[in-house]
């Protein structure tokens, strides 16, 4: 804050929104790669906990069997566009899924994604 | 063939989407022509049999928790109490009083209907040949509220128009349900209903085939709502859903079918229908049609 009100003083308004915008984008990345494990649980967000299993089980009643268990997701998807591209809108490949087209209609944001493909790979 | 190429390669994406249009109408024709209602069912009870293997109809007519050992899940069922007990008599008992009301006539809604009402609701929604509209048990009511004089019943007002509908309802307990879908117009208002049962909303792309066809059988698990954790459950099949409404909420207060289609678009983040709508109603018709031959049980107790 200091040094933001160094720069007001000096005038350099422009300078001093970059600085606040890169701040703000920082620390937005740091929360979006946290924040995975979050979202994969959230009712509200993900809630890839209502169809998927993972190992250990994070769901504590009731085994979620709507989607398959995502275990070993390094193995299952090499490629991180493909896995990306299946939670962006998996109806492209499967056209019966009735997994929401999470970015195609943007209940997660493209960080989310990102953030949610992070957490999957950890599996 | 070198011009042909150029033009195809030109020219793909509108072949492509022409060819993908051709393909969806031919399907929907398919859908609504070759089969009569009754072999519609029929097929959707096979399918729904190849994903719960040994169950019948009747079966998933008492509901998802009772799937539990066939659907391998350890869901827990909702058990049915004395609190319970004692709204389901509360609620009947409010229902007969509006039921059997004096009209100012000195005719009372039981008098609307043949046998005082008994047998009715089995046949509800019904096409109406006058109208041109699938109406339900509820429409019925206000239709002769309306033939009387008498203030019509907003079918939102579940302090009155759940137990009135709850009451006509019991008066048709353990009937089997017995829908009919005679003239082609008829036969309409049911795929009207049908393609909004398959028909993907909001932002969840749901349908309601997607839970209760494609994955009825599957369970649900747990996740954080407001730092609760939400239940796990068993997706019911389609057939037999709507023998038991409407139900009993925790509370004591009474739910209509339609008020469950409305929070299903809810969750699939789709602005719901209203109730009472025609979209609604041939909704329900169809719904309900699925349900034929099994016995109605009202205010049921379970998921």
């Amino acid at each position: 804050m200091v040094i933001i009100g160094i720069f007001r003083r000096f005038g350099c308004r422009r300078t001093t929104a970059l600085i606040v915008a890169s701040a703000i984008g920082g620390a937005a990345a740091q929360n979006a790669a946290v924040d995975g494990r979050t979202l994969f649980q959230d009712a509200r967000k993900g809630n890839c906990v209502a169809c998927h299993q993972i190992p250990g089980g994070i769901a504590a009643t009731g085994k979620p069997n709507v989607g398959p268990e995502l275990a070993e997701i390094k193995k299952r998807y090499p490629d991180r566009v493909q896995l990306r591209a299946s939670i962006w809108d998996l109806s492209v490949k499967l056209t019966n899924t009735i997994m929401p087209p999470y970015g195609k209609h943007r209940i997660l944001t493209e960080a989310e994604i990102d953030a949610v493909v992070r957490y999957l790979e950890t599996l | 063939m070198t011009q042909l190429s150029v033009i195809l390669k030109r020219f793909r994406r509108v072949i492509a989407g022409l060819v993908f249009f051709l393909v969806s109408v031919a399907g929907a024709a398919n859908a609504q022509s070759t089969q009569t209602p009754d072999q519609e069912r029929q097929a959707l009870i096979q399918a729904l049999q190849k994903r719960l293997p040994g169950t019948q109809p009747g079966d998933w007519a008492l509901g998802a928790d009772a799937l539990a050992p066939v659907a391998g899940g350890n869901v827990q069922a909702i058990p049915f109490n004395a609190e319970n007990a004692t709204n389901t008599a509360d609620v009947l008992a409010i229902g007969r009083k509006l039921w059997d009301h004096k009209f100012k006539d000195g005719k009372s809604l039981a008098q609307c209907f043949p046998n005082g009402g008994k047998r009715v609701a089995a046949t509800y929604p019904q096409y109406d040949g006058k109208t041109k509209l699938a109406i339900t048990l509820e429409m019925a009511i206000n239709r002769c509220l309306q033939l009387h004089r008498e203030p019509e019943i907003e079918i939102h007002n579940m302090p009155v128009m759940g137990p009135l509908s709850a009451y006509a309802r019991s008066l048709s307990d353990g009937q089997l349900l017995a829908l009919r879908v005679g003239v082609p117009v008829a036969r309409e208002k049911l795929d009207s209903g049908k393609s909004l049962f398959i028909r993907r909303i909001g932002q969840q792309n749901f349908a309601c085939a997607s839970c209760h066809v494609l994955q009825a059988g599957s369970t649900l698990g747990a996740g954080e709502k407001g730092g609760q954790r939400t239940s796990s459950t068993i997706l019911s099949p389609a057939i037999g859903q709507a023998t038991t409404w409407p139900r009993l909420e925790p509370g004591g207060t009474v739910r209509t079918l339609q008020m469950q289609y409305q929070q299903c678009m809810k969750k699939s983040g789709a602005e719901p229908f209203d109730l009472g709508s025609e979209e609604l109603n041939n909704l329900e018709y169809y719904h309900t049609f699925l349900s034929n031959g099994l016995p109605i049980r009202v205010l049921a107790v379970q998921r």
